[in-house]
Parts: C-alpha cells; structure tokens; sequence
C-alpha cells in the first residue's frame, strides 16, 4: 500500500509538473534555457558578429557609441562561448542577450542607407497609387453632382499636396513626400465624407447596348479563365482530372472563338449565348480541378 | 469498495492531467452525430495541442492560449469563433491605429457599395465602414479593387482561390462558409437611396 | 484467480496507466487530443528556418489583431499580403523593420525570445493556416491518391 501512495504521490506531482505554465505578461523561461536554444542563439550572435557590411558601416561611420556597443556585444559573446564550454547555460544565455540587444543598437544607430532608402520608396509608390485613384474617384463624383474639379476647394488642397510631396521626392526628400502622402490620404477622405458618407452605390453592370453586355461577359470569360492555372497551381489535381481540365478549357476556347466570330458579324445575342456557355465550361474545369463553389449562378 | 476508491482515484488523475481526451469519447465512434465538425470544446486549442506548434518547443507553453483571449469576446460560428467586428464596436477590444500612439483614430469611411447577384441569393453589400476601422485605403485600392464601376471581376470562384475578397476573407477574415455576412440583402427589399453612379461602364 | 489479487493487479496497472497517460509517454488509440487544428490565421514562415535549423515561426494574427489594426502592420510597417512574400529575416527584424519594429523591447518583447516565435514543427512549409483553399476544395477522388 505504501508503494502505491508514493506512486500515487509521484503521479500527483507529474500532473502538476505538466500543468501548463500560467500567463504571464511578459514571457518568462519556464526554468533554465535548453541547450538548443542557447546554440541557436550563440550560432545567431556570431552571424551578427560576421555580417561585414553592418560591420563596414559601422568602422566607416565614426559613430563612438556603435563602436562601443559592438566591442561590447564582441566581448559578451566571447563571454558567452566560454560558459557554453563550462556548461552554464543561463549564464551564456544572458550574456548572449546582452551581445544580442548591443548589436542591434549599434546597427540601428549607423542604419543601412540604401536599405532604408528603397523602403521609402516602396512606400511612396505604394501611397502615390492609393491617393491617384482615391483622386480619380473623387473627380469622377464632383463630375457626376455637374462640378468642375478646378471648382472645388478640396480638389485643389489636395492636388496641392500631392504636387508638393512629387516635388520633394524629386530632391530624393523621400519621407517628407511620404508624410504629406500620408496627410493627402486623409484629407481626401475627409473630403467624399460630404460627397458619399451614409450613401450606397450599386455597382451592379446595367446595360443598355448588347455591346456593352457582351463586352463584360467576355471580360467575366477573361477572369474565369485567368482562375484556371491558379487553380492548378493551388490545388494540384491528379493526372486523370487534369485531362478532364484541359477537356473543359478546349471546349471552353472553343466558344469563345464561335463567340467572337458572332460579335464580329454583330450577332450580338448569339455571340452572348456563346460566350455564357464558354464561361460555363470553365466552371466545369475549376470544378474538376477541385475548387467546390457554391452552385449557384455567380454574377 | 474500498479497493475501488483507489481506480477511480486513478482515473480522476487522468481526467485532470488531460481533460480533453475525456471530452471527445466518440472520436472512434464511426456514427458519431457529428463526424468532421469539431465539437465546441475542441474549438481553439492551445498552442501546445494545436498541431502547428512544437510540443516539445519551451517557449510554446509560455504563449499564450487562444481560448483564455476569446472567452471575454463575442462569438460566431466560425474563423476564429471570435466576432472581431463586434468586438471593436462594443470597445471589447481597443486595437491601435498606430504603433506609438494608443490615442490615433482611424478615418472611417461610411460607404456601401451592392453587387446584384444572379439567381436566387440575396445581392452583396460591401460596407466600407466596417473595413475602413481596420486598413488604409491602399491596402485595397487600387491593386486589388479598383475604385470604380464594372472594374472588377469578382466571383466566388476567384474569392475562394484566395483574390479579391479573398486576399483577406478565408485567410485572417471570416471565411466565406458564413454567406450572410456579405449576401445581406434581400432581393425583394426596397434599395435604400442609391446614389446613381457616374456612367463609368466599360 | 485470487479476488484480492485480481483487484491489486488491476489498481496498479490503471495507476502506471494514469502516470503513462499524465506524462504523456503513452496515446492510447481512439483516446488523446485528435490532430488538432492551429489558430485560424495562423501563419506558418519557413522561408529559411528550415535551412536555417531553427523551427518555423508561428505567427498568431488574432493576437496581434486584439493591439493592433490591420493598416499598422500591412500599411505603416510595409507588410505585404502574402505569407513568406516580405523576405523578413533575422538581420532585417535586428534593424528595426516589419517584427523589430515592435519587438524591440520598447513596443513588445524583444528578439532574444527566440523560442516565442520560432515554435513551429520543424518541416511545416509557408502557410496561413485554415486557409479556405485548404479547407474548401472538393476532396480528391478516392482512385486518384495525390
């Protein structure tokens, strides 16, 4: 009986044990760090220690302060290496952070010019594209309500802006452009607040001219067929389904030719029929590369 | 009896140390009443269970589990199981609009746009206002949707591949098996005051 | 056979039971946690740990949405939408750009909890977990085994 306690007590013990280790706010190690982890971190600090352009920069700038901090980070990795070989781990783990946040510092201090530079103009591109189609919409609408762009105070604000922040990036004055980007974004908002707030807009396709609707139900063909490959690529059907694709897309082709054939003889209503079925049979093919969607007519 | 306590003692052991394995019994069972939905309980799973984290990982069990977050949040029905939306407008949660500054507010645009859809389901209102309290207009606009009419060609083929709606629904934003959430309105409803479009038809 | 030592025979073996299953040595089948999903959203990065020998990361989006509105990270910080289209690597996060923008010490806890985020099984390729693609596509026919 008095074995069992024990076993008893040790299961108790090994339930706790494996009890999970309770929240905390800031991540605290549950015990000593592994001797993989401190590995990890000590292969990590010395690629750090060895990444020359970092290392160039910081000898090129003349920043004392980044100096120091990288001797620093160099002594308490050697630091570190040393209590690896005694077996300390917690020892050379906390060095191997102190080695870590000092060359971090000194890289931030002396920061990778080109690097930076070609983020802000990742941003600058990415902001310039948002607010030249915020614009064009926004001109779009005073157009729609009989209003002359050149009429309308926002529209010049905002076209001011924009001309500044091109101008600054011109002079290479990159994160300024971006900032007033930022401000011309907002304003722009602020400015189809009047225009649109609580509105709601039918973006469904009416069509007066069967033209027009053959145009879109060629382009909706376009977009299907653009699905196709993705589909391929993201759900990788076998072999056997794969034939039933291509079956599908050739069909699919097919009609789109008879489709265009007829819109060219003006035979609008035929080349719509054409060009539905087209669409349909490349439904068919996603279908059978294995996208399930909902059966039902999709606009 | 009294040689009994002792195996029901050990048992009670086994339900303490892992109290999900006592939750799903019918996992073999091949008539389950529920075969492949996942029970509510098995919803969320902590980090050391979920099958993407490493177990054997020290820092997996310092993080933090999802469920001990959602259990103060709205529910819903899938994603998550969290109603993100409604956890923003009730100020359940209060997610900064920017990385210094608790205090920034976004610039919220309250703009529906309604697609007709073919056939029997009710048309899709896109409502800026709900989007607009989480991302930047060139999050969107214009490399994924061009802002403007009959510029874009969206299907639920292409949302599920993962374009369009679905750079972001299916992936981090409820998924798509909620269809009301988009298909809100009604194919008999009255349309509320339209703002006739420009007649920007290609 | 003796009724006492039935019962004893019988008592020990549910407590080793109990121990095996506590410390998690043994996974009976039919009982144990079935092979539970992650997080919706989750996003596994393995562009280079593999290679690297370190585990993947995890990335928990629902955590990072409770602080943090989208437009933070994929507008200010330059996210892009794709899980492992960014490039991030460690020498980038150590200067401050996408994670060490905020896992710096001052926003949120800083990169010597390399664990944290590296938690991933070792061989889980780049992925957003749950993801509709994975989940709605129509399951393949029984013939055709990929």
């Amino acid at each position: 009986m008095r074995r069992v306690t024990s076993m008893l007590a040790a299961a108790l013990l090994a339930g706790y044990a494996g009890a999970p280790a309770a929240q905390a706010d800031r991540p605290s190690a549950t015990g000593a760090p592994s001797l993989e982890l401190v590995r990890q971190k000590q292969t990590f600090t010395s690629r750090l220690l060895a990444d020359s352009p970092a290392l160039a920069r910081i000898a090129a700038s003349g920043n004392a302060e980044a100096a120091r901090l990288l001797e620093r980070a160099r002594t308490r990795h050697e630091g570190a290496l040393a209590a690896l070989a005694a077996g300390d781990h917690a020892g050379a783990n906390a060095l191997l952070n102190e080695a870590i946040a000092a060359i971090g510092r000194a890289r931030q201090l002396v920061p990778d010019a080109a690097e930076r530079s070609s983020e802000e103009h990742n941003r600058y591109r990415q902001l310039l594209s948002g607010i030249d189609s915020l614009r064009a919409s926004y001109r779009e609408h005073l157009a729609h309500r009989g209003r002359a762009p050149q009429d309308d105070a926002s529209w010049i604000a905002l076209t001011e802006l924009v001309d500044r922040a091109k101008a600054l990036a011109a002079e290479q004055r990159i994160g300024e452009a971006n900032r007033l980007l930022l401000r011309a974004e907002s304003a722009q908002l602020d400015a189809f607040g009047p225009l649109l707030a609580g509105k709601t807009i039918d973006y469904t396709p009416h069509f007066g001219e069967p033209a027009d609707e053959f145009r879109f139900e060629l382009e909706r063909n376009r977009s299907y067929g653009e699905l196709v490959p993705l589909a391929l690529a993201e759900l990788r059907p076998a072999a056997d389904a794969r034939k039933l694709v291509d079956r599908y897309v050739a069909s699919g082709r097919e009609l789109e030719r008879t489709a265009l054939r007829r819109a060219a003889d003006k035979d609008y209503s035929g080349a719509l029929a054409a060009i539905r079925a087209a669409t349909v049979y490349l439904q068919r093919a996603l279908l059978a590369a294995g996208l399930a969607v909902p059966r039902e007519q999709e606009n | 009896m009294a040689r009994r306590i002792p195996a029901a003692l050990a048992l009670a052991l086994v339900a303490v140390a892992a109290p999900e394995w006592f939750a799903a019994p019918a996992a073999a069972d091949p008539n389950a009443f529920n075969r492949l939905l996942a029970p509510a309980s098995a919803r969320n799973p902590p980090p050391t269970a979920d099958g993407i984290h490493d177990p054997s990982n020290a820092g997996t069990a310092v993080l933090q589990p999802p469920r001990a977050s959602f259990e103060a949040l709205p529910r819903t029905a899938s994603g998550n199981h969290v109603d993100w939306d409604a956890a923003l407008e009730q100020k359940r949660i209060q997610p900064r609009a920017a990385v210094g500054d608790a205090n920034a507010q976004p610039t919220v645009m309250e703009l529906n746009i309604v697609r007709e859809v073919k056939g029997s389901m009710p048309d899709v209102v896109y409502p800026h206002k709900q989007h607009t309290e989480w991302l930047d207009c060139s999050n969107c606009h214009p490399a994924i949707f061009v802002p403007q009419k009959g510029a874009n060609q969206i299907s639920m083929a292409a949302i599920l591949l993962g374009q369009k709606c679905g750079v972001c629904h299916g992936k981090v934003a409820f998924p798509v098996s909620e269809c009301r959430r988009c298909h809100s309105r009604n194919k008999n409803a009255a349309p509320a005051a339209t703002a006739a479009h420009p007649g920007a038809q290609r | 056979m003796n009724r006492q030592s039935h019962f004893r025979g019988a008592w020990r073996a549910a407590v080793w039971l109990a121990l095996a299953l506590i410390t998690g040595a043994v996974a009976p089948a039919g009982f144990g946690p079935r092979e539970a999903r992650a997080e919706y959203g989750d996003v596994v990065l393995n562009n280079y740990s593999d290679a690297a020998g370190v585990r993947p990361v995890v990335f928990p989006h629902w955590f990072h949405r409770i602080r943090f509105r989208c437009k933070v990270c994929h507008s200010d910080l330059g996210f892009k939408f794709t899980a492992g289209g960014n490039g991030i690597n460690m020498l980038k996060i150590i200067d401050g750009q996408y994670c060490g923008a905020c896992h710096n010490g001052s926003v949120a806890w800083s990169v010597e909890n390399c664990d944290l985020c590296h938690s991933g099984k070792p061989g889980t390729p780049t992925l957003v977990h749950e993801s509709t693609i994975q989940k709605l596509a129509a399951p393949p026919k029984p013939a055709a085994a990929r």
